[in-house]
């Protein structure tokens, strides 16, 4: 970042003008395209039933401050009777162990791989690395038979395996990546020093990985806690243990009845990825692009 | 990221003298660390890949697995109705969206990162904002964008009829003919903030003086970016390709929030995705072997076509640097 200050600070004042306008105008542009669909569905998710059903959002700004055109019992029909306030928790109880597992897996396998030499590592390596691109399909009707014969199947720790499996061979990646990139000199002066992997990896590594730790937990929580495949298939459509994706999708498929809802039910989707990626997005570059860009 | 090289560059380290560094550790520490990766990634990767393979080779009535009838399911796949016309065309539109979805992602990525290069006062903010849609589940995004494509009081008609356009204003996603590519739209917005993401990583990685010797040697700011910039950074747009190839291969939930499960209107919207569920879960009794033949001809384009694709990158990028 400094340096790119440094570098636009080498142009003179008359460059910088000229082709200042035009970005800041494209900037500001696909700014409101992008934001403006979001911003519909949340005045919409305030409206009142038959308004929503009657004109579009937009037609509110005229006199915004009437109160008749605005109404929080959209979100109270959703949490309440919508069942949405216990989808919100399934999808917690669901995304939480099925974010934590493989990162814990994937955090020992990647410290082996970077920094253990045993017989096979590379093409072990490249095994792992190589399944990335099988397709979720693939695996859906071996694991369902699987879970039939353990009588799993609409139980959350099916969800968490199966989501631990899936999103192991990238965690593995990234995560030896960024380890691999770690100075050898720290831990090669701790095991002077006497001090096992086991203290290595948890006192010395873990610590410095956090970047690349939270770059993955964000791309594993979003995948799935906006997953709706693995859900429908291994928790289904039962109302106690569906998560919001599902839910949305039932309520979505009575069209007509509660079309009015949807928008409220969205937004109770959107919030918890928000704010993950918000707190943690400074991270979320950082790690993913340690294996392809310096950086 | 997914395929390319697993950092060649870092191999080059010193090796450790011995006894120090990566010494070969005792079996049982090796366990520790590698067995419940090992365990998990068995179970549940090579195991179903293996067992959907020999799945697909069977005649199966339900979930009762019956005799070996070689590549009976794959002749249904290709020759029974409606399945013969489905999959050409399910495969026909999932390659068209990944083309598209290129086209305009690194066109418009890279165009978005290069705004957002300088600094200046709101970058962080823009960066933001352009990323937000990344967030949202696929099905909602399907919801969001049916609520705005919406023929009777979505903006988007009414829009188009306030500036006298009523010619244009039309059911998007109920005609036949442009549902296909109104998906492809909505997910440039969904989408585009993540390849601008990894661009943006790219760019902030090229060092200055590399573009600044090119313009002392006299280089015009299109020819450093053709020369210098675009080089460099090949190996994003290796990254990008693959998780772009991938995710087009096995985009569900928002055309099935945008299309329905059918891939509506009149399959005009249908992708293999799709077709494997229907196959699958609402298929007749003999769904799970043509669904574990689908699977199969799935996992051959996908893992042939990134294969292919980490080769070509490979050379493009020693053609190039």
């Amino acid at each position: 970042m400094t340096t790119a200050t440094i570098a636009g600070a080498k142009k003179t004042g008359l460059a910088r003008i000229v082709e200042r306008w035009p970005v800041k105008t494209a900037v500001w542009l696909i700014a409101i395209l992008w934001t403006i669909p979001s911003f519909g569905l949340l005045v919409t998710s305030f409206r009142p039933r038959d308004d929503i059903r009657g004109s579009g959002w937009w037609t509110v700004f005229p006199d915004v401050w009437d109160k008749a055109h605005w109404t929080l019992s959209n979100y109270q029909t959703v949490l309440s009777t919508g069942g949405f306030a216990n989808a919100f928790l399934n999808s917690l109880a669901v995304t939480i162990p099925a974010v934590v597992i493989p990162i814990t897996i994937a955090a020992f396998a990647a410290y082996g791989f970077a920094w253990m030499d045993f017989p096979g590592r590379h093409v072990l390596f490249a095994l792992v690395v190589g399944l990335m691109v099988v397709p979720l399909q693939m695996a859906l009707i071996p694991i369902l038979r699987l879970y039939t014969r353990f009588d799993l199947v609409g139980s959350f720790p099916a969800v968490w395996l199966a989501h631990a499996g899936f999103g192991l061979p990238l965690a593995v990646y990234l995560l030896r990546n960024y380890m691999g990139s770690l100075p050898s000199s720290v831990i090669e002066s701790a095991q002077i020093d006497g001090a096992d992997h086991f203290t290595i990896f948890w006192r010395l590594i873990l610590p410095l990985s956090v970047p690349v730790l939270a770059s993955f937990a964000i791309f594993q929580f979003l995948w799935v806690w906006n997953d709706f495949l693995v859900a429908l298939v291994f928790l289904g459509l039962e109302p106690r243990s569906q998560v919001l994706t599902v839910a949305l999708a039932n309520l979505a498929g009575n069209r007509g009845e509660a079309e009015h809802l949807l928008p409220a039910a969205a937004f109770v989707s959107m919030v918890l990825p928000m704010v993950v990626f918000l707190s943690l997005q400074r991270y979320f570059v950082r790690g993913l692009t340690a294996g392809s860009v310096k950086g | 990221m997914t395929v390319s090289r697993p950092s060649s560059k870092r191999r080059t380290r010193p090796t450790p003298t011995a006894g120090v560094g990566r010494a070969a550790p005792p079996w049982r520490t090796l366990a520790v660390f590698l067995a419940p990766a090992f365990i998990l990634y068995t179970i549940f990767l090579v195991f179903p890949l293996a067992q959907a393979l020999f799945f697909s080779l069977f005649e199966w009535k339900g979930s009762a697995r019956g005799s070996f009838v070689g590549l009976q399911n794959f002749a249904t796949l290709f020759g029974r109705f409606p399945l013969n016309e489905q999959l050409p065309r399910a495969l026909m539109h999932n390659s068209i969206f990944f083309v598209v979805t290129m086209i305009i992602q690194v066109s418009l990525g890279l165009l978005f990162a290069v705004l957002l290069q300088r600094e200046f006062r709101g970058r962080q903010f823009f960066r933001t904002v352009y990323v937000l849609p990344f967030m949202i589940s696929p099905l909602v995004v399907g919801y969001v964008w049916s609520l705005i494509l919406n023929p009777t009081f979505g903006p988007v008609n009414a829009t188009l009829r306030s500036l006298g356009l009523d010619g244009l204003a039309r059911p998007w996603l109920g005609d036949p003919s442009t549902a296909f590519p109104t998906i492809m739209l909505v997910n440039v917005w969904f989408w585009l903030g993540f390849p601008m993401l990894l661009f943006a990583a790219g760019l902030a990685a090229i060092p200055e003086d590399f573009a600044e010797a090119a313009q002392v040697d006299g280089a015009n700011r299109w020819q450093v970016f053709r020369h210098v910039t675009f080089p460099l950074l090949i190996p994003v747009f290796g990254t990008v390709t693959v998780l772009t190839f991938i995710r087009s291969f096995n985009v569900f939930g928002l055309v099935w929030s945008l299309g329905g499960v059918d891939g509506g209107p009149v399959g005009t919207t249908d992708v293999l995705g799709l077709l494997f569920y229907r196959t699958a879960f609402r298929g007749g009794v003999d769904a799970f072997g043509v669904a574990s033949a689908l699977a199969v001809i799935m996992f051959a384009v996908i893992f042939g076509a990134a294969i292919v694709f980490r080769w070509w990158f490979h050379r493009l990028e020693g053609g190039l640097t």
